[in-house]
């Protein structure tokens, strides 16, 4: 019993001790920037003019956002307590649970957050749930220096617009492009492929020629929905299938969306062990290591890739679209896997403050600056191509790549429903992929689970 | 054969009575001690091997984690990871909230779980029922009841709060600690408690003059593993809390998945931050611990 | 007034616990039961009243059948294999009083390890190109390519297994070491002046008489398997296919991603009764035991 007095007087001492030092250490109490922030949280350029107006010194502002743009919010949230005076408090969560914090956080009546930045599939269910404000008016009051017409129309509806109101702005705008390590692909000959027929050569071939040195493609198929289904619609949109058809009614088993299953599966057996198991992390440490030739990956990777503290293939890499499809229905996609929008919680408690953070992350100008530096958030303005600064920082190979993809784009379903669909979808890719269903039979079930789903 | 006495168990027999069976070759082989020694010491290098693996992990180089399996570093020796990881994250504030959390919730499980135990136990308070519920309560999943508890400590106002978590940890805690207790106090001789009502004691007193100092072991023991459970949970806290202000150790370690590839090497640094004082404290109580556990377990 | 006061001491003692248990248990069963009859949704709860429903459709779904059948194996598995080796340990170490201090600290460490951190470091020991076993079984020629442990079907289950071995051999290692302290002397000593072998003795004396003890550490792991969550949260998500959906999983899917809370709240009910049957079994189990050792 007295050790256990000693040993809790000792936790309580630590306790208090801990507490003394914990300002100095915790962003909260004093927001300091990680490395790659420091360099940029001096800002060169004149502050943007819309937020500047009020200050809000003293006051707090919640900012829910994801685990991998936690960088890019701590530097928002240092530029923004620069300008206004107001603290940015981050809660900070998995890219996967962010839509259900949010749903949780609003319709228990908790309300701690303002303003949530959220992954756009999951739009329709926040909208459907009553979290996010209406943005119609907002839109209207700002036009003049929001230039909202300066965004890529795909982001800017599909990541904001439920029936005709819009309820965020685009903040984050990630689409898969191809990737390849220049070194394995000259080893055998090979060229960056055009279809996904070549793409399954040029993986067949350094697989087998690398006897499990190195692999000829890395293919993230693990079980979650943003992974899956990602790889799957880089496949499905470039054979010229879709989820849905023209009346909006479930196609996932038609024959495009077969053969695009069928392309999945068939390059599944020649990639980085195993697509199953593969998510980001497994790719992209693959991909570091020259052990994969190829992955489908966002646009930000080439700023990631030259970094040589975490990377050995510095330099050594080029993008390319993602492979065309086969036939007459084939095409070049540019899949918007993942993709931000940010928008004001209905439950926020300071509403001004809310918008005027919203105003400040929709500033072209202050978008600049989150494009240009390390962070993961890519540009959705199309100004932001043509930004010597931006085209400087991720090379012009990339920048043409990514404005070239634009005109391509294929998207997720945003309605409420999807949340509902996704998983069963993602189930049975899943299966496909271990070889316990055939494409055929999976997609089958998936539109059968569908129809039942949409027909409640 | 005169001297049995003090022998342990049924090795002596075996060498008493030499029979050249194939039983007698197969006791030799599956009892015998070298067979022993050996699954013993496999058993040690199967609990540290993994822990050993991240103390290891956490010293190498970024690069080098990506690249190799190897148990040892290789290359250089490195602390940039530990470095980094009190850096990115704000572990320190972490531990400090899974700290409070876990004593306070500890003392107020105790405070509540003694007297409960002692009264089924002796006055059967409750009968069959109450202990049936206890246990019921410890055996559901805590999925199943995630939502109303978010809405009830929503009601409450202690939403994002550590004192908000320090009740849930609390009344999730409470079944398991009546159960650990539960054997201590039924150890304890009626004759005791009964001269000490002939004494004049209430009920109240009987409690705290005879019984707790009796059971102090079992108090203890149940302290530290409620303890342990609370710095450990994980669910409750990952719906309760936002952000530094609230968030457990834990949710902080679990921070370091995302999409820029995971950070092993960190992570692993983090992860050992935590489990250090955990092991601490294990090393320190494992006598009570071993015991407490146990007694909850195999006797009742 | 005193007396008064005395007379009901008894009640007051479990009051608080009494509070506690509405809070915790009580409460939310009575709201997860209600919900299970509504088409609830997260936003909308007891929305349109559908009553048995969710239930019918529980009992058509097949990812949900899966997940019931993969907890059960799961918790069935890893429990015996688990008692099993925490046995012959706990006998083993009966004898090697030198080892038993050490081992019986280092036993409680894979148990007071955070589950988060378990998960972590399996998912870097299975990692197929920077983990720690494939680097080994490569290197050794064991096998003559990676290993995907957690990416192949037949292997994702057993690998998250092996994960929940270390973690709760320990467990029931110390539990099996307690009930054999805690047999008689006398038997044995009747034994050896018998002249029985050790073989025989250990089948007609020492397991006879542990057995009860056993079956009670198997059934009180068991329901603690039962819940397993956190392994399959962090390393595979139920995948790949449904190789490692389990009951807790599916049921946070359903209510949290999807936000069916009403279906969701049929699942939990189902999976409760049948938790249910098991606690019971566990509880009469341990009574029986109680009245053996009084």
């Amino acid at each position: 019993m007295k050790k256990l007095t000693y040993v809790m007087s000792l936790f309580v001492v630590l306790a208090v001790l801990l507490a003394a030092c914990q300002p100095a250490a915790t962003p909260t109490e004093a927001p300091k920037p990680q490395e790659p922030a420091a360099e940029v949280a001096k800002p060169t350029e004149a502050p943007a003019e819309p937020a500047a107006e009020t200050s809000f010194a003293g006051q707090t502002l919640r900012f829910l956002t994801i685990q991998p743009h936690n960088v890019a919010a701590q530097n928002l949230a240092t530029w923004f307590e620069e300008e206004t005076g107001a603290k940015v408090e981050l809660i900070v969560v998995p890219y996967d649970n962010v839509i259900e914090k949010a749903v949780l956080d609003v319709t228990s009546g908790a309300n701690e957050v303002d303003v949530i930045e959220y992954w756009y599939p999951g739009l329709g269910t926040m909208v459907e749930n009553n979290v996010l404000e209406n943005l119609d008016q907002w839109y209207v009051d700002n036009a003049d220096w929001l230039k909202a017409d300066d965004f890529f129309p795909v982001y800017f509806d599909t990541f904001t617009k439920i029936g005709d109101s819009r309820y965020g702005i685009p903040y984050d705008g990630d689409m898969h492009l191809l990737w390849y390590y220049k070194p394995l692909l000259e080893k055998y000959n090979l060229q960056p492929p055009a279809t996904w027929d070549d793409y399954l050569t040029v993986c067949k071939t350094i697989t087998e020629g690398e006897k499990g040195e190195a692999y000829g493609c890395a293919i993230m198929g693990a079980k979650s929905p943003l992974i899956l289904i990602g790889s799957y619609l880089n496949r499905l949109g470039s054979f010229g299938g879709s989820f849905f058809d023209a009346d909006g009614k479930p196609a996932i088993n038609s024959p495009e969306a077969v053969a695009a299953l069928q392309a999945l599966v068939d390059e599944s057996k020649y990639a980085l062990p195993t697509p199953s198991a593969v998510a980001f992390d497994e790719s992209l440490g693959a991909w570091f290591t020259a052990k994969a030739a190829m992955v489908e990956f966002w646009t930000d990777l080439g700023s990631m890739t030259d970094d040589p503290a975490s990377s050995k293939i510095v330099g050594q890499w080029g993008v390319v679209p993602l492979p065309k499809g086969p036939g007459d229905k084939g095409k070049t996609v540019a899949s918007v896997n993942a993709g931000f929008g940010v928008g004001v919680s209905t439950g926020s408690k300071n509403k001004d403050l809310a918008y005027a953070f919203l105003a400040f992350v929709a500033n072209p100008e202050i978008a600049a600056r989150y494009n240009t530096v390390v962070g993961g958030i890519d540009p959705v303005r199309k100004s932001t191509l043509d930004n010597p600064k931006f085209v400087e920082f991720v090379g012009a190979e990339v920048a043409d790549a990514i404005a070239k993809a634009h005109a391509n784009a294929v998207v997720w379903p945003t309605d409420a429903k999807w949340f509902k669909l996704q998983e069963p979808l993602t189930d049975n890719l899943s299966l496909a992929l271990t070889g316990e269903k055939t494409p055929q039979k999976a997609l089958d079930d998936t539109q059968k689970t569908w129809e039942e789903i949409l027909g409640q | 054969m005169e001297d049995v006495k003090g022998i342990e168990h049924f090795e002596s027999a075996v060498h008493a009575f030499e029979q050249k069976t194939p039983a007698f070759y197969l006791n030799r082989i599956f009892f015998g001690r070298p067979a022993r020694i050996i699954l013993l010491l496999l058993f040690i290098l199967a609990i540290l091997l993994p822990i050993f693996y991240i103390a290891m992990t956490s010293l190498k180089e970024p690069i080098e984690i990506r690249t190799s399996g190897a148990l040892l570093p290789r290359g250089q020796i490195t602390t940039i990871n530990w470095v980094k990881a009190f850096a990115n994250v704000p572990l320190v504030r972490y531990l400090f909230n899974s700290t409070v959390v876990a004593v306070i919730s500890t003392i107020l499980v105790l405070l509540v779980a003694v007297p409960t135990t002692y009264s089924i136990i002796r006055f059967k308070t409750g009968g069959w029922f109450l202990p049936a519920w206890i246990l019921g309560t410890y055996v559901m999943p805590p999925i199943v009841v995630s939502i109303p508890i978010f809405a009830m400590v929503k009601m409450v106002n202690l939403q994002n709060t550590l004192a908000g978590l320090i009740l849930v940890h609390m009344m999730a805690n409470m079944p398991i600690a009546v159960w650990l207790i539960d054997s201590y106090i039924r150890s304890i001789p009626r004759e005791l408690e009964q001269a000490a009502w002939i004494d004049g004691y209430s009920k109240w007193e009987t409690l705290l003059r005879v019984v707790v100092p009796l059971i102090r072991p079992g108090i203890l023991a149940t302290g530290v593993i409620t303890l342990i459970l609370s710095w450990n949970e994980f669910l409750f806290a990952l719906i309760l809390t936002y952000g530094v202000k609230s968030n457990t150790f834990p949710i902080g370690i679990s921070r370091y998945i995302g999409e820029h590839g995971l950070q092993f090497g960190e992570m692993s640094a983090a992860a050992l931050a935590g489990i250090v004082p955990i092991y601490i404290l294990v090393f320190l109580f494992s006598r009570n611990l071993v015991e407490g556990l146990t007694r909850g377990g195999v006797k009742g | 007034m005193n007396a008064t006061l005395e007379k009901y001491t008894p009640k007051l003692m479990v009051l608080p616990t009494f509070l506690i248990l509405l809070i915790i248990s009580l409460v939310p069963l009575i709201y997860v039961l209600g919900i299970s009859f509504t088409n609830s949704t997260i936003a909308k709860p007891f929305n349109d009243f559908i009553w048995f429903e969710n239930y019918k459709k529980a009992f058509t779904d097949e990812v949900f059948g899966t997940s019931l059948v993969n907890t059960l194996i799961f918790a069935f598995t890893v429990t015996t294999i688990q008692t099993f080796f925490g046995f012959i340990l706990a006998f083993a170490m009966q004898r090697e009083r030198k080892l038993s201090g050490v081992l019986r600290t280092l036993a409680l460490l894979p148990l007071f390890t955070p589950p988060v951190a378990i998960a972590m470091i399996w998912r870097l020991i299975y990692d197929p190109n920077q983990g720690m076993l494939n680097y080994y079984l490569t290197k050794w020629g064991l096998t003559s390519g990676v290993i995907p442990f957690l990416g192949d079907k037949s292997l994702a289950f057993p690998s998250i297994m092996l994960a929940d071995i270390w973690q709760w051999t320990p467990f029931c290692f110390l539990l099996c070491m307690a009930a054999l302290q805690s047999l008689p002397r006398d038997p044995y000593e009747a034994a050896m002046v018998d002249g029985a072998s050790g073989w025989y003795v250990f089948k007609r004396l020492t397991l006879p008489m542990v057995a009860p003890q056993i079956i009670v550490i198997f059934l009180f792991r068991l329901l603690i398997a039962l819940k397993v969550f956190d392994l399959i949260y962090m390393l595979t998500f139920g995948g790949p296919g449904n190789s490692t959906q389990v009951a807790s999983f599916y049921l946070y899917r359903v209510s949290f991603k999807q936000f069916q809370t009403g279906y969701g709240g049929a699942l939990s009910i189902l999976v409760l009764i049948l938790i249910s049957v098991l606690a019971t079994l566990l509880t009469k189990g341990r009574e029986a035991i109680l009245k053996r050792v009084e």
